[in-house]
């Protein structure tokens, strides 16, 4: 593998915004909404400025260990064995989120006109392609994010069309929720905005360190406000009842656009998404194959297979819509942990121990 | 280490030439000197030979009738003298004539070779509406010629080298100097010697023989019979290759993009070229996945037709007895077929048969209800679409791609498609043309170039060589 | 080269599981789907289905059959056809009037969940659904869908017709403090079906129906995108005169007629306090007709003429308010409105359908006379 390969800093903006967006935003405003209301996109707000603070946090820890992916960087922290069992937990997790990333898309696509396709067909054919993508090493991962977001972006531009049925009053009053129930929102949004943790592994890829600092943060405002401004539409577009039972709120949206030569939108969106997840399931298999060549020492083409055909087994047993519910709560949990908490607990022995190394 | 001077005897030669009927020995006994000629009959210039080198010979005084005056002397431009077996042998086929002086035991050769060549004509198969029309020709030396004419710089390189195990030929690598790049080129000179054939047929078959990946469908190396095309691209870093024999040039590297500019771009106005670059790149779109994409609409989604639409498909769907994946590919292999038939028919009989065949059986199908008349619409639309590519080779394979879409389109629908569209997005991002990124300046993102690849400026904002190429000397226009 | 090879077999393998294919010309396609209320339990579905044979001159069949549940007249209308009937391409979906008493909601629900049926389909409601749609009168379209599509979807565009699509009508049904309203479709033999009026509701059940004219002041405050149709009205001439508007140059005229063509407008509802609620609301007009002819010249009496219109239209919405609160139905949003501040949005659905009912609404409605027409 071409694990040196060397990527433009202005290409994290990509990377880390397109790692973030996917799945999560078709179903992220109903599930905010569910907790924290009308007052769901404070939370999606609160929630940016989290996520921009441990991207502080993170380059932080990045700057001390220039070279190092984090897989490295806990190798080097807590001594071989110790590292590599949380190398395997993170590893783990990220084969987590690949898999629940591909069931998603699978059950939203069989709702969606393939009714009656069994779902390992559609999990083949994603890992399929997942497995092309990353084969061709981080050079190919970084443009498939790249020309994704340039595929994608256009479609925003589509969404003027439901502007008209949106209604001012439904948002109104703000505030109207309590505090707890906000910071519900903000620890349910998170899932959808998960995804810049990449850059803890992929930091060494870049050119000029000092200034991915500055696009990993573009980037991750501008999911927000991405997420910021769906969720918004969201709570416009439906009443309060209608938006709770809509498990895609973002695609029944999408449904309302018209144009003269093609009826039914959503259809399509529902297949390009194809194209807005491609590159979330190939960082995903990406990060996770390169955690077990680092902890194996094997080559990351094996890692790439081996994990690849335990995505695929797992399409048999996890496929009912309950199981993955439990199965992506349980990821965003994770997650949640992993990545708005352990990051700032990193950075805390990270300077102790360079204090003491320091001192002595 | 064989000696370098072989003066092989007439017998000699024979036998190594298989008794060649062909090969002529001539006698000429001039005073004290016994010289012999040796050529082959049909491949020298006779003229040549009588005026210049017979007739000379006979004027000039017994006393400077040797070796060493002459081979100072005699009135040609090209001599050999030092020569291996295989080197005499071969150039004694390319039409030399060998001088052997019987009484020193030496000679020399000289050159009166008279290739058949084509004259010069307009380029077949890239036609401009603007600009020169001048097209390269079979013969190596008028292709340097016309180059060197075009382009008079004298850092202009001209490396030679020769290929091929048996049938040797030259090979003329051509870049200037202070702007071509030099990691480029030693890999494109490092391949060039890898390449070890029997023969190579043209400077097409090398070009497949100098790319990276040799699997894909998508040509990585530019293929032009127009000097202008030629120069334009060296002059922006590029480097050419030609072979002797063939009169089609290879550009490198390429990347996706300079497959669908044309030199025409530059000779429009911008404003034109721009919308000109956009349409074909659209065009390929189109022609891509529109079919692809009436399958899937056929097959699984037929919610996505406008409701005006809709009466008028269903229609003329509905006395056609196959899925709509088979029509379809029915219809693209009958186009394909048609296309085939036009181009290897005589000019003439060609034209007849585009007609017969897109009115006739076109019409006939549509009416027997064998096909719907919308699919032959946008089947003919996108064959349309992959015609525009100005370069004809990345037009056969958009033809060739559209395949897979179609079927995938067929099994799985629009979902089909976008997969499609992710395995290509993929394969485009991994080719590499002479180890340069393929979809640059797309990725890697340089948006200085886009003015190079993807739309057209007024000239004055081309300041800059394209960043893709690499040049060394990067400024193409200093600001005063 | 592997890899590639091993992708090509996989690709290869999966191609023998594709999902059940829906060939168009397989697809019973429907374009308008229909109830009726048979007794207390049966329903009857009707549906046209679009015929793509060319060889028959028709291009529509209408296939009919009875149940219980939506699904179960699915499955005996299936054993009807040879196609497979499929929702995708429907546009309307009619209800009878004995349904629309009874409630919608269970139907629509089922709608909701087929992600098939776009939530952009327009419902209406009609005598007798099944008649409406086997009617063979659609004017130039190819099949009664067609027609009733564009017949509902112009008049949403153009005219009077509040928002009456499955979203909308989910969505008011859904929320506190607004009623949904749906158009009524109205079929006399030999004549193409046309709209009579628009239902109002109480949640899911109509309550009452208002004529067309009248919805005029409900989309002001309920859509402020599309255009409005225009509205007549008609004025005593003694009335003009006394505000000194016209001199009448012929005493015979009783009464004189406005035609008036909206150009846009702006509405707003306006909570004052607990008990009154402004209905702020300002359109710009041309006149387009004044019979008999009569000028406008001067500055004066374009006002005075502004105004004495905006009375007329505050009086005539003042009734149609007090008709909506004796049937307890909110479809201008009001309730929708107060619920949106912050002391009132804690109440109760039935906290404010009671405040509803006592509140004091006043209509304040301005017009603004942009252009006299072409002649003055």
């Amino acid at each position: 593998m071409k694990s040196n390969a060397i990527v433009n800093a202005f290409m994290a903006f990509f990377i880390i915004h397109t790692s973030q967006f996917g799945m999560g935003i078709l179903g992220a405003p109903r599930i905010v909404y569910l907790e924290s209301k009308k007052d769901a996109w404070i939370s999606v707000l609160l929630s940016g400025i989290a996520i921009s603070f441990i991207t502080w946090i993170m380059i932080s820890i990045l700057k001390q260990n220039e070279n190092r992916t984090l897989f490295e960087i806990h190798e080097n922290l807590f001594g071989r064995m110790f590292g590599s069992i949380i190398n395997v937990v993170i590893v783990v997790y990220f084969m987590a989120v690949h898999y629940s990333i591909t069931i998603s898309y699978v059950e939203l696509s069989l709702t969606w006109g393939y009714e009656g396709l069994y779902e390992w067909v559609g999990v083949l054919s994603l890992v399929l392609i997942t497995i092309y993508g990353v084969s061709g090493g981080f050079r190919v991962v970084a443009g498939i994010c790249f020309l994704s977001f340039i595929i994608f972006i256009w479609m925003l531009f589509v969404l003027y069309q439901p502007l008209q049925s949106l209604n001012l009053d439904r948002i109104l009053p703000i505030l109207s929720t309590s505090p707890t129930e906000i910071m519900n929102g903000v620890y349910k949004s998170t899932y959808t905005m998960l995804g810049f943790e990449a850059l803890l592994f992929l930091f060494p890829f870049f050119k000029e360190k000092n200034k991915v600092h500055l696009y990993s943060q573009l980037a991750v405002w501008f999911t927000t406000f991405l997420v910021l401004i769906i969720t918004i539409f969201s709570i416009l577009f439906f009443s309060s009842k209608e938006l709770e039972v809509n498990i895609w709120p973002f695609v029944s949206i999408i449904s309302t656009i018209r144009f003269p030569f093609i009826e039914r939108f959503e259809f399509i969106v529902v297949s390009i998404w194809i194209i807005v997840i491609f590159p979330n399931l190939c960082i995903s298999l990406f990060l996770s194959s390169n955690g077990v060549k680092q902890i194996f020492r094997i080559k990351q083409k094996y890692g790439i297979w081996i994990i690849s055909i335990i995505i695929f087994i797992c399409s048999f047993f996890i496929t009912k819509r309950v199981d993955n519910d439990y199965f992506i709560d349980k990821v965003a949990q994770i997650g949640f942990f992993l990545w708005f908490v352990y990051p700032v607990v990193l950075y805390g022995i990270i300077t102790i121990k360079s204090k003491i190394v320091g001192r002595s | 280490m064989k000696s370098k001077n072989v003066f092989l005897d007439y017998q000699e030669i024979r036998t190594i030439l298989n008794d060649s009927p062909d090969l002529m020995c001539r006698k000429m006994e001039l005073g004290r000197q016994t010289i012999q000629i040796v050529f082959m009959k049909n491949l020298i210039n006779q003229e040549v030979l009588n005026e210049y080198v017979i007739k000379y010979m006979q004027t000039i005084p017994e006393k400077h009738l040797n070796y060493t005056y002459l081979v100072n002397n005699i009135p040609i431009e090209e001599i050999k003298t030092e020569n291996e077996k295989n080197e005499f042998i071969s150039s004694l086929l390319k039409g030399f004539s060998y001088i052997y002086f019987l009484n020193e035991k030496k000679g020399f050769m000289v050159n009166c070779n008279n290739t058949l060549e084509r004259s010069i004509e307009k380029a077949e198969t890239e036609s401009l509406v603007y600009g020169p029309k001048i097209s390269f020709t079979e013969s190596l030396s008028s292709n340097i010629k016309i180059i060197r004419q075009n382009l008079n710089d004298y850092n202009l390189c001209t490396d030679s080298l020769t290929i091929g195990e048996r049938v040797k030929k030259e090979v003329r690598i051509v870049y200037i100097k202070d702007i071509a790049n030099d990691e480029t080129l030693n890999n494109l000179k490092e391949r060039l010697e890898k390449i070890k054939p029997d023969n190579i047929n043209d400077s097409s078959v090398l070009a497949q023989c100098l790319e990276d990946d040799h699997y894909t469908f998508f040509p990585q190396l530019l293929l032009t019979e127009l000097p202008d095309r030629f120069i334009y691209s060296i002059l922006n870093g590029r480097i050419g290759v030609f072979m002797d024999g063939s009169p089609v040039a290879i550009i490198g590297p390429a990347n996706f993009f300079s497959f669908f500019e044309s030199t025409e771009d530059i000779y429009l106005r911008w404003s034109l070229s721009t919308f000109i670059r956009f349409t074909r790149i659209f065009a390929m779109i189109v022609s891509l996945f529109l079919t692809a994409f009436y399958v899937a609409t056929m097959t699984y989604h037929f919610e996505l037709i406008p409701s005006k639409l809709l009466i008028i498909i269903g229609q003329s769907r509905s006395q056609v007895p196959f899925p709509p994946l088979l029509e379809a590919l029915l219809l693209e292999l009958l186009i394909e077929l048609l296309r085939e038939a036009g181009a290897r028919l005589p000019s003439k009989v060609g034209q007849t048969m585009g007609i017969v065949g897109g009115i006739v059986v076109g019409q006939a199908t549509v009416e027997a209800g064998l096909t719907s008349n919308i699919l032959i619409i946008i089947v003919a639309f996108s064959a349309l679409g992959a015609f525009l590519a100005p370069i004809y080779e990345m037009g056969t394979a958009i033809r060739i791609a559209r395949f897979p879409c179609i079927i995938l389109a067929g099994l799985w629908g629009l979902n089909g498609i976008m997969i499609s569209v992710c395995i290509l997005m993929v394969h485009l991002l991994k080719l590499t043309s002479l180890n340069k990124p393929y979809l640059a300046p797309l990725y890697p993102f340089r948006k200085e170039d886009f003015k190079y690849f993807l739309f057209r400026l007024p000239h004055h904002f081309y300041t800059k060589r394209p960043v893709v190429n690499r040049p060394k000397d990067t400024i193409r226009i200093r600001e005063r | 080269m592997k890899l590639r090879f091993f992708i090509l077999v996989s690709t290869l393998i999966c191609t023998s599981c594709v999902p059940p294919s829906k060939i168009i010309e397989m697809q019973g396609i429907s374009t308008i789907l229909g109830f009726d209320l048979l007794d207390d339990e049966t329903y009857k579905g009707t549906i046209s289905l679009l015929q793509f044979d060319r060889s028959q001159g028709k291009t529509s069949t209408t296939i009919s059959a009875e149940g219980s549940t939506s699904k179960e007249i699915r499955q005996r209308l299936e054993q009807q056809t040879s196609h497979d009937i499929s929702s995708g391409q429907l546009r309307t979906i009619l209800f009878d009037k004995q349904i629309a008493e009874e409630g919608l909601f269970s139907f629509l629900d089922t709608m909701l969940r087929d992600t098939r049926i776009n939530p952009f389909i327009f419902l209406a409601i009609t005598d007798k659904s099944e008649e409406t749609i086997n009617s063979k009168e659609y004017e130039e379209f190819p099949e009664m869908g067609s027609y009733m599509y564009q017949l509902l979807d112009k008049h949403e565009k153009k005219e009077m017709l509040i928002n009456s699509n499955l979203h909308d009508f989910i969505s008011a049904l859904y929320e506190s403090g607004i009623d949904p309203t749906l158009p009524i479709i109205k079929n006399i033999k030999g004549e193409a079906p046309f709209i009579e009026g628009v239902a109002l509701f109480k949640d899911d059940k109509m309550v009452d129906s208002i004529s067309l004219i009248k919805t005029f002041y409900i989309k002001l405050f309920t859509n402020n995108n599309a255009f409005l149709g225009d509205l007549t009205l008609t004025i005593p001439s003694d009335k003009l005169e006394k505000t000194g508007v016209l001199i009448s140059e012929n005493a015979e005229n009783e009464k004189y007629k406005i035609t008036l063509h909206p150009i846009n407008y702006q509405g707003e509802i306006e909570v004052v306090n607990n008990e009154i609620v402004n209905l702020n609301a300002s359109i710009s007009v041309s006149i387009i007709e004044i019979q008999p002819s009569a000028s406008i010249i001067d500055k004066e009496s374009t006002r005075k003429l502004e105004r004495l219109i905006g009375e007329e239209l505050n009086n005539e919405f003042e009734k149609i308010l007090e008709e909506l609160k004796i049937l307890e139905t909110d479809p201008i949003g009001i309730g929708r409105k107060i619920k949106s501040l912050r002391k009132y949005t804690h109440l109760s659905n039935e906290e404010l359908s009671e405040k509803y009912s006592a509140l004091k609404i006043m209509p304040n409605i301005t017009v603004e006379i942009k252009r006299p027409g072409a002649v003055n």
